[in-house]
């Protein structure tokens, strides 16, 4: 009866990890690296996490990735001594990797080699992960993250973390919410009855800072050490307070401010709370966010009549603007390699789109097909973004690469997903 | 986020307008609009507001038209530069003969490239691929106009590159596409003559084909098209049927 309840337990178990792995590709690179993970040697009993299971997940993430699932699989080789390549050719694998997992004194360590089939060598030689129980999905994450960087030579972003928004009604709640990239481990970080807005990672991936209503009944922006939660409140000026964003260095915040009588940008040293205007105009000034090298700021204003995004030099006050295609582009954020601009775009007769702009050509790239697309966030290897969409009347998460080559739809939570913040490298 | 915002932003400047506060914390920078913020302590009347309202509206419409325009005249400014580099490397490079090189032909080369390289290398030190990658994505896009404009700067900088014939054979189809036929039959026709070893021979062939059809110019068509139905190519599958259906 004991084996039965423990057989039923791991069914339940797996059911909701399947659930919760499923990420729809809804368009992969035409020819994905095909990859083996196989089960990994381990002598114990059941373990909370399947690791090979989890990074499988990770490489079809990626989108440029097939893992071939475990079933499929000739044999399960425990050594280099096992590997035998016909096995894995056959099932066209390009990449096999092996690993055994042990427990010793509260701790699992993950050994894994890889191989690289079509050349019949070894890849990358035993290397070892370890960590607590609570640490397996980092241990699986961790090993993705070193296989995908020693293949594809970008590094790997499958441990970093994402922050979103998740709004439910009846009652009517929200909360700020961390997740790991692929979607599990949620843990909420905030909530409230009231909108909670614009989370935005400090560079250092230690803080967040976001908009809310907490302190009564207007907006004012925070931020919240993650690890104890401590929340401090930035501002709490008339009007609007809205849009945080982290100078590159983490020193200082941009915002937007309507204190002064309409929204304007102003830049806050994080420290001494000194403020200082740098915008000043009768149309919107909203929505800032940093040029990589920390001395010029994007934003968003309708002062050419629409929304356009135009850039401000913090040492002469220079602007400019720089979008030019479509009758509204907003929320402009730098890709990490300062190359492009991404923004949410709308051509005349068009939808909503994340689009991506080269910043020395001006050549536009529309990056999504879905509708309603909103608020996008880069991933720090410059290779994704992630945004929040709609689909079957949901508010969810969404992810595109920045060539447009891979998109993929995360699946729906209970309630309305909003606004994701992808996590700089820890 | 932003339309909500502006409603929000609207309702919220209204009575702050009427009251006015004008904080000038910081009165650098903003050069641009030169417009001040407006200090009316006490609006007389509302219509005194309205007008205000009415008359910046009319200013960012206008700075909007002002702001797009410049960036046209940039944009033709900088098309005008490449044009004119584009003639002079014609002129200096001109009496070169296009097929085997000889001596004079390499010094040439050699002096064109040296006078053009400031502003190549300036606006534009792309790859010969990357040219080609973004013209051919924008085509996808059916950014035709843009797109147009990226293979041809690609046939300017990379007139024997490896990827030329393809330009001007996504040229001809553009054209076609946007129904200018004459361009079209010039852009094959090119293909055809400075590119003979080419891949996309044959499908050019075929589109000339069809292009001179629709110029009504029956004969030439049945000539290139019973020219091309005598290879094995794709483009032979699609000639023989057209020479069916049409002749």
């Amino acid at each position: 009866m004991r084996y039965l309840i423990a057989l039923l337990f791991s069914c339940l178990t797996f059911l909701a990890h399947a659930q919760m792995n499923e990420i729809i590709i809804t368009k992969g690179v035409d020819k994905p690296i095909k990859i083996a993970i196989v089960p990994f040697a381990w002598s114990g009993g059941r373990i909370p996490e399947d690791i090979p299971s989890i990074m499988r997940g990770d490489f079809r993430f990626s989108g440029q990735f097939e893992a071939i699932a475990p079933e499929r699989m000739l044999s399960f080789p425990r050594t280099e001594s096992e590997v035998h390549y016909r096995d894995w050719k056959i099932l066209g694998a390009e990449y096999l990797v092996i690993g055994s997992l042990t427990f010793q004194n509260g701790r699992y360590y993950a050994s894994y080699e890889v191989f690289d089939v079509v050349r019949e060598k070894r890849l990358m030689s035993l290397a070892s992960v370890n960590g607590g129980e609570a640490n397996l999905r980092d241990i699986a994450h961790k090993i993705s993250d070193e296989v995908y960087e020693k293949i594809t030579n970008i590094r790997g972003i499958f441990s970093t973390k994402l922050i979103y928004v998740e709004a439910f009604k009846r009652p009517q709640q929200y909360r700020l919410i961390l997740s790991d990239i692929d979607g599990a481990r949620q843990r909420p970080l905030l909530s409230s009855r009231f909108p909670i807005l614009s989370p935005v990672w400090s560079p250092n991936g230690q803080r967040v800072a976001y908009v809310s209503f907490e302190s009564g009944n207007k907006p004012s922006i925070y931020v919240m050490d993650i690890a104890t939660q401590r929340r401090q409140q930035m501002t709490s000026f008339k009007g609007l307070n809205g849009a945080p964003a982290w100078s590159p260095d983490g020193q200082k915040l941009a915002m937007a401010l309507s204190k002064d009588g309409n929204p304007e940008i102003y830049v806050m040293n994080v420290l001494t709370r000194e403020l200082r205007r740098v915008t000043n105009h009768f149309a919107i000034d909203h929505e800032p966010s940093w040029s990589i090298d920390g001395g010029s700021l994007f934003f968003t204003s309708d002062r050419g009549g629409k929304p356009q995004i135009y850039q401000v030099s913090l040492a002469t006050g220079q602007q400019e603007r720089v979008t030019f295609d479509g009758d509204y582009n907003a929320r402009g954020r730098v890709s990490p390699d300062g190359k492009s601009l991404v923004m949410l775009n709308k051509r005349p007769g068009s939808n909503y789109h994340i689009a991506a702009q080269d910043l020395k050509t001006g050549n536009l790239r529309v990056l999504s097909e879905t509708t309603l697309d909103e608020s996008p966030s880069i991933a720090p290897n410059g290779a994704m973004l992630m945004y929040a969409t709609r689909s079957g009347g949901k508010g969810v998460l969404a992810a595109v690469s920045l060539d447009a080559r891979v998109k993929m739809l995360q699946p729906p939570r209970q309630g309305d997903v909003r606004e994701p913040a992808w996590s700089p490298f820890f | 986020m932003f339309k909500l915002f502006l409603a929000v932003a609207v309702f919220v400047a209204a009575p702050v307008l009427a009251q006015v506060r004008v904080v000038e914390s910081s009165p650098r920078g903003v050069n641009s609009s030169g417009v001040a913020q407006p200090q009316y302590a006490e609006p007389a009347n509302s219509d005194v507001y309205s007008q205000i309202r009415a008359l910046q509206e009319e200013i960012t419409s206008l700075r909007g038209m002002l702001e797009e325009q410049t960036h046209e005249i940039n944009k033709l400014k900088q098309l005008q530069l490449d044009n004119y580099m584009e003639l002079d490397r014609r002129l200096s490079g001109g009496s070169r003969p296009t097929g085997s090189p000889d001596d004079s032909s390499t010094t040439s080369s050699v002096d064109t490239s040296h006078s053009s390289e400031p502003v190549g290398s300036v606006d534009d030190n792309r790859t010969e691929k990357e040219v080609y990658d973004a013209a051919y994505d924008l085509l996808n896009q059916r950014d035709y106009d843009a797109a147009t404009r990226e293979f041809k700067s690609y046939l300017n900088r990379f007139p024997q590159g490896l990827l030329a014939s393809n330009s001007c054979y996504w040229l001809g189809k553009i054209a076609n596409q946007n129904g200018d036929l004459e361009e079209a039959k010039n852009w094959f026709a090119k293909l055809i003559s400075n590119y003979p070893e080419a891949l996309k021979v044959p499908d050019a062939k075929y589109d000339l084909g069809r292009v001179y059809f629709n110029l009504g110019n029956k004969n030439e068509a049945k000539a290139i098209m019973q020219d091309v139905a005598g290879g094995s190519s794709d483009a032979a599958r699609l000639a023989k049927k057209f020479l069916r259906d049409n002749f």
